[in-house]
């Protein structure tokens, strides 16, 4: 016997007419548990949106813009540009989120009053330039200009003009503007490098990695200042300056004049052919004939290769013909020298000589090993490559020994220098800071012998001979001059034309720091009687940049005994009447 | 039918404390990311803000810049080279008005240790002005 069936609203036993209203409770119980659920849907929903996301402080569009960027992934930041900081950590190179003015020409309604307006705001935005860029019909984007500062971006909102809006992208900024122009280089609108270390680090600046170079910003400053006062001076039409480190290489400041601003580089790139002159990069780009200060690597090639004395003598009594070419000195002693007369009175006879005693190979083998032969290595791309003689015959050998019929850069020149001052090793010189210093074995290239015979040289060339206005007291300046009459290629040499320059290191005993300073040509001035070569123009120059260096690192000046001078013993090799006059002049 | 009735109220409640429990975590978890991008924001506009100022820094700290400040409100120029001396005994005593010299109790002072700027008798000329050594000179 089965039991009756309760009834599930009732309780009561099922029956027969119950079961319509069974069926009726059944549904509403469904349908008011449907109502039930729906409600609580909305109740929990209201709670969520009122309490748990109204306590949050932001609008819905503040809310769906940072749930998009949530799920979007667009904070995933894209690697950008590393910066680039001198030695000391002074920054040189970074990049920023500036905003670019763009034009929606569809939305603006006066469109001559918008492109007057902006060229009020924007100097250098052209009124009818900018006219036709927004007076185009069909385009909803014109790019207008990069870099707009905040008080040109609020003079723009102050227009009211709907048709004008910016967008932020990473700007490259240099905020020394014109300080290391040539070597730091800068990049395209799309943060790509064009030139100087911009361009050479591009791989490790794109993936975020920061660069040091060796530049010490606050030389550099100095060797600007002085070759640009040097170039104003002598009304020059360029310049170009080093200071390095004679042991290690680095390259503690580098000049090319004039410059430019680098933050308007890529405009400037713009157009090359009208922006030559101040996009040149004379210091490792160019190359030039440097004249005199050659005679530094002429004479070390004799001592070292020759094992010749300094007591050696050299007849410099009349020119040289060689072909036709006739070789003069520009002060003719008119008698025989010897090797600390040939450099202090730089005698272009002497050092025809000394070439010609050493002889081409050798002497071709010399400037190899000092790498003046061919391009050298560096760590910016714009690097010359030297031009010699092809093929090398007995004039070269004879020119080249006094800095003519070779051009190299100042980089060359610098570098070689650095090695026949350090105690003759081989220097590579570099820009870019090592992360982790590295220790390279360098090659002797001379012997610590001739270095010092050649320091001596250098330092009589400014106690006594064409470089005295090089000196600074206290702080044993050595260093070479260089005047050279600017090559016009196949017409010969411009007389008119010089090329001047000086070469120097300091302490000379044990020098540490070489400092070069060229200026292309300057005029003579009533100050310098007339003269323009390098012993009036860049030796007081380099002479001021020691200055202002000892100041800078700190290095004083009475730590060098006049009566330990190195040139002193030098002065047996040299006619007593020079002497005399040189002491009789200094009381 | 009782029984039967209870679990399926105890089904609902539970599907809707489940659903509400849900909707919760959801919640919270969206409330939760938006704090991270708010935040991520934040370090971003901090990290904006330190590279605007260092670039700033850079720029008012230009050499060129302090030289000229330095020259304009301090009256500063360009240190000599005989300023800077390691030894005191080297620091010539300090002139006086009429060109005589002052003890170091009244024009110098006594100094120790690293450089300082100190005025020093200036060197004699090394050469004369006469042409001839002007010529000697060039080149």
């Amino acid at each position: 016997m089965t039991e009756p069936v309760e009834n599930a609203c009732s309780g009561e036993p099922e029956t027969g007419k119950s079961t319509v209203l069974q069926l009726a409770c059944s549904r509403l119980f469904l349908l008011g548990s449907v109502f039930v659920l729906a409600y609580a849907i909305v109740a929990v929903r209201v709670f969520d949106l009122m309490i748990v996301q109204g306590t949050g402080g932001e609008t819905r569009q503040e809310r769906e813009e940072l749930d998009r960027l949530a799920r979007g992934g667009d904070l995933i930041e894209q690697a950008r540009r590393g910066n680039i900081y001198d030695r000391n950590g002074v920054l040189l190179a970074t990049s920023l989120k500036t905003p670019a003015l763009f034009a929606d020409p569809v939305l603006i309604l006066d469109k001559p009053a918008v492109a007057k307006s902006l060229s009020e705001i924007f100097p250098d935005l052209v009124e009818t330039e900018t006219l036709s860029k927004i007076d185009v019909k069909k385009s909803r984007y014109e790019w207008l200009r990069d870099n707009v500062s905040p008080a040109q971006q609020e003079r723009v909102l102050e227009l009211g003009e709907p048709g004008l809006a910016f967008e932020y992208d990473d700007s490259r900024i240099y905020p020394l503007g014109r300080m290391t122009a040539h070597l730091l280089g800068y990049t395209d609108r799309t943060g790509r490098g064009l030139s100087g270390v911009e361009r050479s680090a591009q791989s490790e600046l794109a993936g975020g990695g920061d660069v040091t170079l060796t530049i010490d910003v606050r030389l550099q400053h100095a060797l600007r200042r002085e070759i640009q006062q040097t170039m104003d001076e002598f009304s020059a039409s360029a310049g170009a300056g080093m200071i390095m480190d004679v042991h290690t290489g680095d390259i503690l400041a580098g000049v090319s004049l004039p410059d430019y601003d680098l933050n308007l580089g890529t405009a400037l790139a713009a157009d090359p052919e009208k922006n030559e002159g101040v996009l040149s990069n004379r210091l490792t780009l160019g190359v030039y004939e440097f004249g005199s200060v050659f005679k530094i690597f002429t004479t070390a090639a004799l001592l070292e290769t020759q094992d010749t004395p300094l007591s050696a003598t050299f007849d410099a009594r009349s020119p040289i013909r060689i072909g036709r070419f006739t070789i003069n000195d520009y002060h003719a002693q008119k008698r025989i020298l010897t090797v600390p007369e040939v450099f202090m009175h730089s005698s272009n006879i002497g050092s025809a000589l000394m070439a010609r005693a050493v002889g081409a190979q050798k002497i071709q083998g010399f400037l190899s090993d000092l790498g003046l032969m061919a391009r050298r290595k560096f760590d910016i791309l714009e690097v010359g490559a030297p031009l010699t003689p092809k093929p090398w015959g007995e004039a070269s050998t004879v020119t080249v020994s006094y800095g003519h019929g070779i051009s190299i850069t100042a980089l060359q020149l610098c570098a070689a220098t650095a090695t026949i001052v350090n105690g003759g090793l081989q220097v590579h010189p570099r820009l870019i800071h090592p992360a982790t210093p590295v220790i390279k074995p360098q090659a002797r290239i001379i012997s610590e012998e001739t270095s010092e015979k050649m320091r001596a040289l250098m330092r009589l060339v400014v106690t006594q001979g064409t470089g005295k206005k090089a000196d600074v007291p206290g702080y044993y300046v050595g260093g070479k001059t260089g005047t050279a009459e600017k090559s016009a290629g196949k017409k010969g040499y411009k007389t008119k034309s010089l090329l001047s320059s000086f070469i120097g290191a300091f302490p000379i005993d044990n020098p540490q720091y070489l400092v070069f300073v060229m200026i292309d040509e300057p005029q003579g001035t009533k100050q310098s009687y007339g003269y323009a070569t390098g012993g009036w123009t860049a030796a007081p120059a380099v002479a001021r940049i020691v200055t202002s260096m000892a100041a800078i690192l700190g290095l004083p000046s009475d730590r060098y005994d006049p009566a330990q001078d190195i040139s002193l013993p030098l002065e047996r090799y040299i006619k007593p009447e020079h002497t005399e006059k040189k002491k009789l002049a200094s009381n | 039918m009782k029984k039967s009735m209870l679990v399926h109220i105890a089904v609902l409640v539970s599907v809707i404390v489940t659903g509400g429990l849900l909707i919760s975590v959801s919640q919270s978890v969206r409330r939760a990311e938006r704090d991270t991008v708010r935040l991520d924001l934040a370090i971003e506009q901090e990290k904006e803000a330190l590279r605007v100022l260092k670039a700033e820094w850079s720029m008012l700290n230009s050499p060129d810049r302090i030289e000229a400040l330095a020259k304009k409100y301090l009256g500063w120029d360009l240190p000599e080279a005989s300023h800077l001396v390691s030894d005191p005994k080297n620091i010539e005593p300090a002139q006086d008005e009429q060109g005589g010299f002052m003890p170091a109790a009244l024009g110098g002072q006594e100094v120790s240790g690293t450089p300082m700027v100190i005025p020093r008798k200036p060197a004699p000329p090394a050469y004369n002005s006469a042409s001839n050594a002007a010529r000697e000179e060039s080149e």
